[in-house]
């Protein structure tokens, strides 16, 4: 079991150090063979040919902010349900009777949330 | 080996959470966040809790990193520094730090942690599953409840803020 | 168990693998694109362009990576790393047959979720360090997205989870083995959940209808307007590693994975339906407009959203009620 898991866990690592390997590489190569003149037009921010009016490092509406906590919280709840959906089928009604609650509360803030027109994205 | 592994993974996250609060940058600041949950993420894989590691990347890395990032958009940054975060009051700052730093590490310290994980024990969904349904279930069910009260609060932001804010993207 | 070495070399396996069938992917959306229009596409570096993309990739290697001025430089440059390094993770966990595979992970497909939402933080890191109006917006719009969708895919997932009884794909793809009788794959038994599965990860990989980040007409190009040369190829190149990944782990938990009739061997079907999915992603691409940001966000999380959730609980029932 231990052996099992180390050894899946080793090919996610060098997976990941392959990857990086990989970036490293082609970006160096492409150092090596590609020119490098950089310009003062070049250089500029594109804005479709004009010269760029204002900071784009803008403020932007909230509705992005609200979505994403709304995508937190049922996170979070997909996140207690994957455990619940290995093992239910042993565990009975009881089991399903609990999840089957806490998926109507989960249900119940998606209605509230709509109700209140916060899913509207206009 | 695992040892090795462990100090690496401590000495990232560590470093990322030193530069987490002492980069001026929101933006950088975020992303090495990130990099101390993953940090953390790989001590849970050492400590054999796999679904506790995919939990902190897709919650913590994932979603919370997001609403940082878009709780970033909504300030008003120039080039994302923020110079009213560096308050002038250091010492005071500094002399709370401390004192919690030796409060946490005196408790950690002092309180007996149940050392009777077997080793050859892999906290796979399936035990998580089962001790969640036959042990927790009141807990289990409180944190759904908890869960919408979380959503009803979000929900009267956003009435809030479509309120207040013009529409502008 | 193989030891370190040898899973190096699988891995470097894998590598060269996906780059194959990226290029391969690359030519095959020219010419279906092309020939939907009634073009012919590439047609002059090899025989009917099958060089084009290598040609493509050389062009990337020798072109400049400007960087332009006001870029926040450090981000700008870690991006590309962030983006590409977990798109090739995922490939750690696909089962391409029951002996060609990498790593057996108990919780494969809550990885593979897990793996893509560190995607999605390299994407805002490429937008918001580009330090152009066009990127922030492009990059903003698709983490809104993935936002939208990410959801509804978890939720299905847990459907074809709550069958197989198992995160492991590996086990997850044995719990569907047929030989003629097909209809023991996941989308005879969860239509829904695979509609709504396909749905989102082609909003997920943002390929036209679900093309927003990137919208060309009104973005430029989204989040890497400002990348150039092989920074830029990077980016491309784990958009298409995703499209990839997402299909093979779709043909795994609804059509079978390697299984099929004992006509072909398991990696032939494998990438036969795989490559179906693809088509059939490129099929859309020609035939449907871009939908708009309100349309998308709706679909979302008031369509697919409720449907998953009422999935999930008609599936629970029928497998308490011994139907599955």
């Amino acid at each position: 079991m231990i052996q099992q898991y180390l050894h899946a866990y080793s090919y996610i690592a060098i997976f990941a150090l392959v990857g990086l390997l990989y970036v490293v590489v082609v970006l160096t190569v492409s150092r090596l063979l590609a020119p490098h003149r950089p310009s003062k037009e070049k250089s500029h921010p594109y804005e479709c040919g004009l010269v760029p009016v204002g900071e784009p490092w803008g403020q932007l509406n909230i509705r992005y902010y609200v979505f994403a906590l709304l995508f937190v919280l049922f996170d979070v709840e997909t996140v207690f349900m994957y455990p619940w959906a290995v093992v239910f089928r042993d565990m009975g009604w009881s089991a399903f009777l609990e999840m089957f609650s806490f998926i109507v509360i989960i249900a119940l803030g998606l209605i509230y949330a709509w109700k209140k027109n916060v899913l509207r994205w206009v | 080996m695992q040892l090795v592994i462990f100090f690496v993974l401590a000495a990232i996250t560590t470093v990322a959470g030193i530069i987490m609060v002492s980069a001026d940058n929101i933006a950088r600041s975020i992303y090495s966040h990130v990099l101390a949950l993953l940090g953390i993420a790989g001590i849970y894989l050492l400590l054999y809790a796999e679904f506790m590691a995919g939990v902190q990347v897709l919650v913590y890395a994932g979603g919370v990193s997001i609403m940082l990032l878009f709780a970033l958009m909504l300030t008003k940054p120039a080039k994302g520094v923020i110079r009213a975060l560096d308050h002038p009051r250091r010492v005071p700052a500094f002399i709370t730090a401390v004192v919690l730093f030796g409060l946490l590490s005196f408790s950690i310290f002092q309180a007996k942690w149940p050392l009777k994980v077997e080793p050859s024990r892999v906290m796979t969904p399936e035990v998580i599953g089962k001790s969640m349904f036959a042990d927790y279930v009141l807990p289990f069910e409180i944190v759904s409840v908890i869960l919408l009260v979380a959503l009803i609060g979000a929900v009267v932001i956003g009435v809030k803020g479509r309120e207040d804010t013009d529409d502008e993207e | 168990m193989l030891s370190l070495g040898s899973q190096f070399l699988v891995a470097l396996g894998m590598l060269i693998g996906i780059l194959i069938i990226l290029l391969a992917s690359m030519w095959l959306e020219r010419k279906a694109l092309a020939h939907f229009q009634f073009r012919l596409g590439p047609m002059r570096t090899g025989y009917h362009g099958l060089l084009q993309p290598i040609a493509d990739a050389m062009k990337m290697v020798v072109k400049e990576m400007s960087v332009p001025e006001g870029v926040d430089v450090i981000l700008y440059k870690t991006a590309p790393f962030i983006v590409f390094i977990p798109a090739f993770m995922v490939m750690a966990v696909i089962p391409f047959t029951a002996t060609i595979k990498a790593a057996d992970l108990n919780m494969g497909i809550f990885y593979v979720m897990a793996v893509l939402s560190i995607s999605t933080i390299g994407y805002m890191m490429a937008g918001w360090s580009s330090h152009n109006k066009y990127s922030l917006l492009g990059c903003m719009r698709s983490i809104g997205q993935f936002v939208s969708y990410e959801l509804p895919m978890g939720l299905s997932v847990l459907a074809v989870v709550m069958m197989a009884g198992t995160l492991n794909l590996n086990s997850i793809a044995q719990a569907q083995s047929c030989n003629w009788n097909i209809f023991r794959w996941y989308i005879f038994k969860q239509p829904l959940a695979f509609i709504i599965f396909f749905i989102a990860l082609n909003a997920e990989i943002c390929r036209v209808p679900f093309d927003l980040p990137e919208a060309e007409s009104e973005l430029v190009a989204g989040f890497h307007v400002e990348y150039s040369g092989m920074r830029f190829a990077l980016l491309l190149m784990a958009e298409y590693v995703g499209l990839f990944t997402l299909t093979s782990i779709c043909t795994t938990l609804f059509l079978g994975g390697w299984y099929g009739p004992p006509v072909l061997p398991g990696l032939v079907w494998f990438f036969l339906k795989t490559f179906s999915l693809i088509f059939i992603l490129f099929w859309t691409r020609a035939t449907l407009p871009r939908v708009r940001a309100d349309q998308l966000m709706s679909l979302g999380w008031k369509v697919l959203m409720p449907a998953a959730l009422i999935n999930v609980v008609i599936t629970g029932l029928l497998i308490m009620l011994k139907v599955y």
